[in-house]
């Protein structure tokens, strides 16, 4: 029987924000595991800065395709794009890692939410993977 | 530039610029405070962050690209479905799964690699962000 995931919510975050924890496959490190908060917001897969990005050689794996989006304070940006697989626990997808310099954050988007059923348990500060 | 607490006074700045922020932010809902903060952070973010291996590896996905071109132009019908690997701008061969290609393009030396398949046209997507992405 499998035991049902459950990740914290990041307290220093306030109000706290739901995060999941995700191995990329990387052809620097083979499965690299990520932390990354859960942002409805953002309508990608996954999104890493940069450094982190080219750290990881995930400038081996991008797809020809062109996503191109517009920053908070309106910056027009072309993200760099690789396409590699994601565990989460015993799921496995194949997702879109997107990133650019100007971009700090770790996030997990609706392309990869959107294969999850995952609860939100506010009062428990705890996100669980059903 | 003298700094009175929380108020800091820059001298050498240019008017017409100084009026078209202050314009730009009010259109906005920002304080021209705000809108000099959102202002410093993404110039010491571009200034700090793109750096010249940055810069190398843009080169390299240009070249790629145009080879990319090349290729499909030459092999799109003859090979569709087959994948595509370039390196650096330099192709680097034709393979029949996918899983073969993203092993050979992951032990590659290169800066930067396209992986592609044949007869697919390159599609372009708008990604939405949300506030806190920065």
């Amino acid at each position: 029987m499998f035991s049902r995931l459950k990740y914290k919510y990041d307290e220093n975050v306030k109000p706290p924000m739901p995060k999941i924890v995700a191995k990329i496959w990387t052809p620097k490190m083979g499965d690299f595991e990520l932390e990354l908060m859960v942002d409805t917001g953002f309508s990608g897969g996954i999104l890493i800065p940069y450094h982190l990005y080219d750290e990881l050689k995930l400038t081996l794996l991008e797809v020809p395709d062109k996503y191109f989006g517009v920053l908070p304070v309106g910056i027009p940006i072309i993200l760099h794009t690789a396409l590699t697989e994601v565990s989460i626990g015993e799921l496995k997808f194949k997702v879109h890692v997107h990133s650019h310099p100007l971009i700090s954050k770790r996030l997990a988007g609706r392309k990869l939410l959107n294969q999850l059923k995952i609860l939100l348990n506010g009062p428990k500060r705890e996100l669980e993977v059903l | 530039m003298s700094n009175l607490g929380n108020i800091i006074v820059v001298k050498n700045v240019d008017k017409s610029l100084y009026r078209r922020l202050k314009s730009v932010a009010s259109l906005k809902g920002y304080t021209i405070g705000e809108a000099l903060n959102e202002a410093i952070k993404l110039w010491l973010m571009v200034n700090e962050v793109i750096s010249r291996d940055y810069l190398d590896y843009i080169t390299c996905r240009e070249k790629s690209e145009r080879t990319l071109r090349e290729i499909q132009e030459r092999y799109d019908r003859e090979h569709r479905g087959k994948y595509v690997i370039i390196c650096d701008g330099v192709f680097k061969g034709l393979f029949s799964s996918e899983k073969e290609a993203l092993k050979r393009a992951s032990e590659s030396k290169a800066k930067e690699c396209i992986i592609a398949k044949l007869g697919e046209p390159i599609r372009e997507e708008k990604i939405e962000f949300g506030m806190g992405v920065l």
